[in-house]
């Protein structure tokens, strides 16, 4: 008796164990909403949501494939401006559309230039679209926001047009990209200037912000997009409207130069020369670009590290060349801030500069200050923002315009003694011009066209900074200049090409 | 009678000093604890009395060593030269005798004083019975292609995991293996099936569905049982789970009336079995200094490094593999109970394994517990397996590290005082350009897992009417794993695993997996027919959920973020579910025609709602042909079976949802710097991959048992395959795009022999020997695209999945010293389009060989496997002999590099930074065959005679050493052509610096009670 009990009971949980599993049949079971991500569709509805994807629009300029490690040498390294060893360079491997290296074509998320651009026009280009549909309110806020991911991709298309002169252009949402075409210089440039103008003529955004979270200074602002406009159209030739959009950032008064002794430090960090500039801000704490792979971006750069001598623990990627100190004045205190000369104390450390037990007779300063430099043995890390564009970049652009088309020449030179009277420690340009250091006595000093004497000073104002090798491209100085020819230089050789890679994964994508 | 000598060792009072002394060696002491505990040497007690007999085979001839038990006892004897025994029993004991390859005789001892027994020779295999998913049929009604593994041959190798003893052993199983302790081999059952993901088949432990990851959890020792679905037919009632092939694992149970301890101790040594030959210091100032020197141009003169003309530093001359390979001892013990009653049995396990890297901090370290029981209570039999673990995993970047080894400067002294942890390092007026970290600096990091789990399955099964029980199962995965990364500074060296403080990264993740399953199986016998058939469903709910926290610049001595000045959290958590219903039945006419169907219906959560559910259905056949009149009568033929069947099978991966990366940051000066990020690409219509297989086969046996063989041609055709395609960059997502993409085939033919050369009863000779050939080939891609490159493969159609990919070398230009490479277009310029297919990942055939002979109580084994066919890309080498960077080489690039003055005709181009052309892009030069021939392993062992171990109260001991990775024929220039696949295909025959392959030599002994 006890025993058919106990195989009834057992029957029972069975059947309870059977209907259990049965009625977990239902296609519930299957449904799994995931917990561990933000899902797409919901988002991009609230102002909150957008900044968020605002950040993450920002966050590429901070990839290693950008001003997080790799960026910031790349573009000084074609420049007649320094030296080098570094394989892309010297082996001309980044123009070799086969080259898989991290610096420019990887496809490790935050590594590689190519991709980290794209990685920052696709995140802009959601914003763009999406916002609109959004449930903001206020039109104006929704402006706003949408002007921050125009400027952002107006950046990264210029940052396309630079270094490749050509490439996919992408302005939707669209994913699947597989049929996009390679578009020319002036189809990418008519982007950027179409991003730029929707800002501008609809005053979307501030001059200036407050400093309060979501209003951080630093964000794009109203001067950034007229100055990187104005870039442009100087890149275009288009000297006058160029002249005019920067007369406009300069008559704003928002803008003003620093001492020099901050220019590309800590201290000059969104100081009121920056019209543009990447945030460092690791503080150690935050993603390390030399730890920290992936998506996210860097939240400090390894400049210090690749720039420091190897005396010191540097690795010395690149180091000033001979022909870039001879352009110095011995008197100009750009020289001491920008170089470290042989038997200069090496700031960080109780090292003299030693040319024997480094690769380079001088080494590189400027931007190589601060705190966590390799110097210390801290580690590489550091903090200064890379400076994109300041308020010296712009006034010596609006000199260059006035002078090429030969519109106001008093004007440019006033221009370029402003940068001088700064750089040379003067009040202002009457005590520069008394002392004999004005661009007039530059231009009798040593025998230079005006044009020439603001060619010069570009060179060492904006010094290892990224500038120079785009200047030459853009004077036509690239194909006569003798040290870029000794190298290899070519006219094919003047852009990188595009990723073999790619190519290999598109159809209507050509080289 | 005269006892060898070493008989005396193991004395009654003797044996348990020697236990002691291994007792005191080892960390083993908690298991002999428990061993003690359960009183092993208690002596039965009872009205006993003396029998005495012979035991003879069927041809009268004595049969020496003959096992002989009283059942349900711990008494036993061995049989003699003259097959003679005597042994104590009471009436109405059981006396079990048995021996290797004959059937074991039970006879129940009445008033006799004396029993002589003849014992027959096992005839047929066939009449095993094989686990196939859901249940188990005889072998001889098997109609699908089944591989039953031979444990006991494997158990002799070795091994923390009991797939790299498979390797070799079975045809249609391709293990790649890898050296590093810890890892997962790589097992392709029938070729790469997949391009994406996971190649490896599914494996079922005691009916726990689960992955090879699963078998490093699992102590080799608790295995009872393995075998291998291979063909569709067989693999079908696993559908959507089975698509590359099923290894189906029992574990021990415990035998009625018999208890048996068995305990097993091993240890060797395992070493670096290959090397590279590096410069010296000399050459590398050499190399140096042309490599700087060649690097000039008119606006800059390069000097080489000052190192180059230090005499001081060029006195130092340091072989890294030297310094940093170490030998790594190898520990294994395993204790084990079983036994059982008349309505329960028991298996009780406890395993310790230690396997020491080849160097610092790559050592690995498990725990085993089993308990493995059932109960019989009428109508129900109810019951458990359960596995219980711990384990300690190295993480370590271990491939960086030899590859590190190898390139670090030669003149970086091993120590220097004035460096943190007294460590020589790569200061630049030192080392120069080349700032790899010395090797030992790895010491300082310590990369683990610890992981925790248990598998476990409770199961009831209940006759319900005749012929018809049901039966119901839980099955619990449960694994805790504790990732921890520790650093410690390491000074002044520059490269990348410097770390600048004190860091750790915390990770800690459950993974929980329940399975219940549910099903009816029908059993009927009734004349000439045979019905076995069975109807279920299962659910599947995966979860895993975890965190993960790291900080930097901790307080020396503190393993915890919160005491540096920076750390971050985050997390993962989330779930899988998988629902299933499922039928098969067996049909059997008078043990001659067989036929097997079944369906399987699967839903997986990873599709959407539309795409969600699959169904995967199989048939097969077979024909016991020897069981007809016309062959009933020929005499050497003891078996013919013809069969052949057909099956689909699933997979499911990927994930149809549009999701975003939330862990994307911009650093304001706010603070407020997270930020969101697209991170894939949605895909609404992913779907089943679905593989199709063909199976046509035939087992044959003959001269009684003692030959078998059995042959296999299969096609096997892999659609909708699952992928996630490489996005060009220019998309700006991070992730690549789940997609269903292309098919392709895997067609082969399986062979498999065994004979027993000998088999007497001193002196018994076997061999075995399988091979396999297999043909992969891509039928299609998607529509809108033919090829697929990645890694420097392309995969295209009518070609192997994942073929070398590359340039074809011209010459080295004379002048200049560059490489050069075919214009294959004739446009006059070298491009992408001059790449060309360079040959296959994917052996044509592989094979494994053995022999193994027992004479008397010693026993020979040697075990050879191989493969043919295969190409190899040899990164490590594109590394090693590149001349165009500033870290050591291989001593031979000095003779073969280019030199414009003493070498114009050198094979490798100048020794220069300048690369202008690309040199060492992908191109035939680094293709080279992956042929091999390897002695696996080699054992010699002794089993001591009953009669001398009865004293002692043993039942057996067997000593044995072996070799493991002796010989290896290969023409390979890489340390080793056994090179196992990283994430996907795409890595199949690359072999960017592995961990080196090793050699070990072992010592052990068994002994059971």
């Amino acid at each position: 008796m006890t025993r058919l009990y106990h195989i009834k009971f057992h029957i029972k949980t069975f059947l309870v164990m059977a209907i259990l599993t049965f009625s977990s049949c239902s296609g519930d079971f299957l449904e799994i909403i995931p917990v561990d991500a933000v899902l797409s569709e919901n988002f991009f509805q609230t102002e909150d949501q957008i900044r968020r994807a605002l950040n993450g629009a920002y966050s590429p300029l901070g990839n290693r494939g950008m001003y997080g490690w790799w960026l910031s040498p790349i573009r000084e390294i074609l420049s007649d401006d320094v030296n080098t060893l570094e394989q892309g360079i010297i082996n001309h491997h980044f123009f070799n559309p086969t080259n898989t290296d991290r610096q420019l074509f990887t496809r490790k998320d935050g590594d590689g230039l190519w991709k980290s651009i794209f990685m920052g026009v696709l995140r802009s280009n959601l914003i763009i679209i999406r916002t609109p549909e959004s449930q903001i309110p206020s039109q104006i806020v929704k402006n706003q926001l949408i002007g921050e991911a125009k400027f952002l991709r107006a950046m990264y298309y210029f940052h396309l047009a630079s270094f490749w002169n050509k490439g996919p252009l992408l302005l939707d949402d669209n994913f699947n990209a597989v049929d996009v075409r390679t578009s020319s210089a002036e189809e990418i440039h008519e982007a950027i200037e179409r991003d730029l103008l929707d800002i501008i003529e609809g005053n979307w955004l501030p001059w200036t912000y407050d400093g309060s979270p979501g209003k951080e200074i630093g964000r794009a602002s109203m001067g950034a997009s007229l100055s990187l406009l104005g870039k442009l159209y100087l890149y275009q030739g288009r000297f006058q409207e160029a002249a005019a959009l920067f007369k406009q950032v300069i008559d704003r008064n928002v803008y003003s130069l620093i001492p020099i002794e901050e220019v590309y430090t800590l201290q000059g960090d969104n100081g009121s020369e920056s019209v543009f500039e990447v945030q460092f801000n690791y503080k150690g704490a935050g993603f390390n670009p030399f730890f920290d792979d992936g998506v996210n971006a860097s939240e400090s750069t390894l400049r210090n590290q690749m720039l420091a001598p190897n005396q010191v623990g540097g690795w010395e990627n690149l180091w000033p060349s001979q022909n870039f100190v001879d352009q110095l004045d011995n008197d100009d205190p750009r020289g001491k801030l920008f170089i470290i000369f042989p038997g200069d104390p090496i700031p960080g450390s109780a090292h003299l500069f030693n040319p024997s037990l480094n690769k380079g007779s001088y080494s590189i300063r400027k931007g190589v200050n601060s705190g966590y430099s390799a110097w210390n043995p801290q580690g590489g890390v550091a903090d200064e923002n890379f400076p994109l564009i300041r308020y010296a970049d712009v006034l010596l652009m609006y000199a260059e315009c006035l002078i090429r088309s030969n519109t106001d020449t008093d004007e440019a030179m006033r221009m370029i003694d402003q940068v001088r009277a700064r750089a040379y420690r003067y009040d202002d340009i009457e005590a520069l011009k008394a002392e004999g250091k004005g661009v007039s006595s530059v231009m009798v000093q040593r025998n230079l066209s005006l044009f020439e004497v603001l060619k010069l000073e570009r060179r060492i104002e904006l010094s290892f900074e990224g500038h120079r090798y785009l200047d030459l491209l853009r004077w036509n100085d690239a194909a006569s200049n003798e040290i870029l020819l000794s190298r290899g230089w070519a006219p094919e050789k003047a852009y990188y090409p595009i990723s073999q890679e790619d190519l290999d994964l598109t159809s209507l994508l050509t080289p | 009678m005269n006892h060898p000598p070493f008989a005396n060792v193991f004395t009654p009072g003797k044996w348990k000093e020697q236990l002691f002394l291994i007792y005191n060696h080892t960390t083993m002491h908690r298991i002999f604890t428990i061993l003690i505990f359960m009183g092993l040497h208690a002596v039965m007690s009872g009205q006993v009395r003396m029998i005495q007999g012979v035991v003879t085979d069927e041809e009268n001839q004595t049969l020496p060593g003959v096992n002989i038990l009283v059942r349900g006892t711990t008494s036993g004897t061995i049989s003699g030269i003259d097959g003679d025994y005597s042994i104590q029993v009471s009436r109405g004991d059981t006396l079990e005798f048995s021996y290797i390859s004959y059937k074991t005789l039970l006879i129940i001892v009445e008033d006799q004083n004396r029993i002589d027994v003849s014992m027959e020779i096992e005839s047929s295999t066939l009449e095993e019975v094989v686990v196939i998913g859901y249940g188990s049929i005889r072998k001889k009604d098997v109609t699908g292609a089944v591989s039953i593994i031979n444990v006991e041959e494997m158990q002799k190798i070795p091994t923390s995991n009991i797939a790299t003893a498979l390797q070799g052993r079975v045809s249609g199983v391709q293990i790649i293996n890898a050296a590093e302790p810890g890892l997962n081999p790589t097992v392709l059952v029938r070729g790469y099936g997949t391009i994406f993901g996971d190649p490896n088949p599914l494996v079922v432990i005691d009916g726990i569905q689960t992955t090879t990851g699963a078998l490093s959890n699992l102590n080799p020792a608790d295995i009872e049982s393995m075998q291998v679905l291979k063909d569709a037919s067989a693999a079908a009632i696993y559908g959507s789970r089975a698509a590359n092939g099923v290894i189906i694992i029992t574990t021990r149970t415990g035998q009625k009336e018999r208890f048996e301890l068995n305990f097993n101790m091993e240890t060797g040594v395992q070493s670096v079995a290959n090397r590279f030959e590096m410069m010296n210091t000399a050459q590398y100032a050499e190399y140096t200094k042309r490599l700087y020197v060649n690097s000039s141009t008119r606006f800059l003169q390069v000097n080489p490094p000052a190192w180059t003309q230090n005499e001081e530093v060029l006195a130092t001359d340091t072989d890294w593999q030297d310094v940093s390979f170490i030998d790594g001892k190898i520990q294994n013990y395993n204790l084990s109970l079983q036994g059982g009653g008349e309505n329960s049995s028991f298996f009780m396990g406890l395993g310790y394994l230690r396997q020491e890297g080849v160097f610092v901090n790559a050592d690995f370290e498990r725990y085993n517990f089993r308990i493995n029981s059932s109960f019989k209570h009428g109508r129900l039999r109810i019951g458990e397996a359960v596995n219980i673990f711990y384990r300690q995993k190295p993480e370590t970047d271990l491939a960086r590290r030899p590859m590190n080894i190898y390139a670090v400067a030669p003149q970086m002294p091993i120590y220097d005082e004035n460096n943190l942890n007294g460590l020589g390092s790569p200061f630049p007026f030192i080392t120069g350009g080349n700032n790899l970290p010395n090797p030992l600096a790895y010491d300082y990091r310590s990369y683990v897992t610890n992981g925790f789990g248990a598998q476990g399955n409770i199961f009831a099964e209940l006759d319900l009417v005749k012929n018809l029980e049901f039966r119901s199962e839980l099955n619990l995965t449960f694994n805790n794993n504790a990732f921890e990364r520790y650093y410690e500074p390491i000074a002044q060296s520059q490269a990348a695993i410097t770390s600048t403080s004190y860091e750790i990264d915390i990770r800690n993740n459950s993974a929980v997996s329940i399975n219940s399953e549910n099903y009816f199986k029908y059993n009927l016998v009734q004349g000439k027919h045979r019905v076995n058939a069975m109807a279920g469903f299962t659910a599947i709910r995966s979860t895993n959920v975890g965190t993960i926290s790291s900080g930097s610049n901790l307080e020396p001595g503190t393993r915890v973020p919160q005491t540096g000045t920076s750390s971050r959290g985050s997390g993962i958590n989330n779930e899988m579910t998988l629902l299933s219903q499922l039928a098969r039945v067996n049909y059997n006419y008078q043990d001659k025609y067989m036929i097997t169907a079944s369906i399987r219906r699967d839903g997986a959560s990873n599709f959407s709602r539309q795409n969600r559910w699959g169904y995967f259905p199989s048939f097969s056949a077979g024909w016991n042909v020897s069981e007809e009149p016309f062959l009933k009568n020929i005499d050497w033929l003891t078996r013919l079976k013809i069969r052949g069947g057909y099956g689909e099978l699933g997979r499911n991966l990927g994930t149809f949802l549009n999701t975003l990366n939330s862990e994307i940051r911009y650093p304001w000066t706010t603070g407020d710097i997270s930020g969101v990020a697209p991170l894939n690409i949605p895909n609404e219509n992913l779907r089943w991959e679905r593989v199709k297989q063909y199976n046509i086969g035939m087992d044959l046996e003959v001269l009684s048992g003692k030959l078998t063989i059995s042959t296999d041609y299969f096609m096997r055709f892999s659609e909708d395959m699952i992928i996630q395609v490489p996005l060009p960059m220019f998309t700006g997502i991070p992730e690549s795009a789940w997609a269903n993409v292309g098919s392709m085939s895997n067609n082969g033919v399986e062979f498999d022999f065994n004979y027993t050369i000998t088999r007497t009863a001193d002196f018994q000779q076997r061999i075995g020997f399988n091979f396999t050939m297999i043909k992969n080939k891509v039928k299609s891609l998607s529509a809108t695209q033919d090829t697929l490159l990645a890694n420097n493969t392309i995969t295209t159609p009518g070609h192997p999945v994942a073929s070398h990919y590359g340039w074809v070398v011209h010459r080295v230009n004379p002048d200049s010293g560059q490489m050069e490479f075919e214009d294959l277009t004739g446009n006059g310029r070298v491009s992408g389009a001059d790449r060309r297919i360079l040959g296959s990942p994917h052996p044509d055939g592989f094979f494994g060989f053995n022999y193994s002979a027992s004479f008397k109580g010693f026993d020979i084994s040697a075990f050879f496997q191989g493969v043919w066919g295969n190409h190899i890309f040899n990164d490590s080498r594109r590394n090693l002999q590149s001349t165009h960077l500033d870290r050591n080489r291989l001593a031979s690039v000095l003779v073969d590099a280019f030199d414009p003055v003493t070498n114009i005709e050198g094979s490798l181009p100048i020794i220069s930074l300048s690369n202008q052309n690309d040199n060492d892009r992908a191109a035939d030069r680094w293709i080279e065959r992956g042929d091999y021939i390897r002695l696996r392993n080699m054992q010699i062992g002794y089993t001591f005679p009953a009669h001398m171990l009865k004293r002692a109260n043993l039942r057996s001991l067997r000593l044995y050493v072996n070799g493991i990775n002796l010989v290896t024929w290969t023409k390979y220039s890489g340390l080793d052509p056994d090179i196992s696949p990283m994430n996907d295909v795409f890595s199949l025959g690359l072999d960017n610096f592995r961990y080196p392959p090793v050699r070990s030599f072992n010592f052990g002994f068994q002994i059971g009670l």
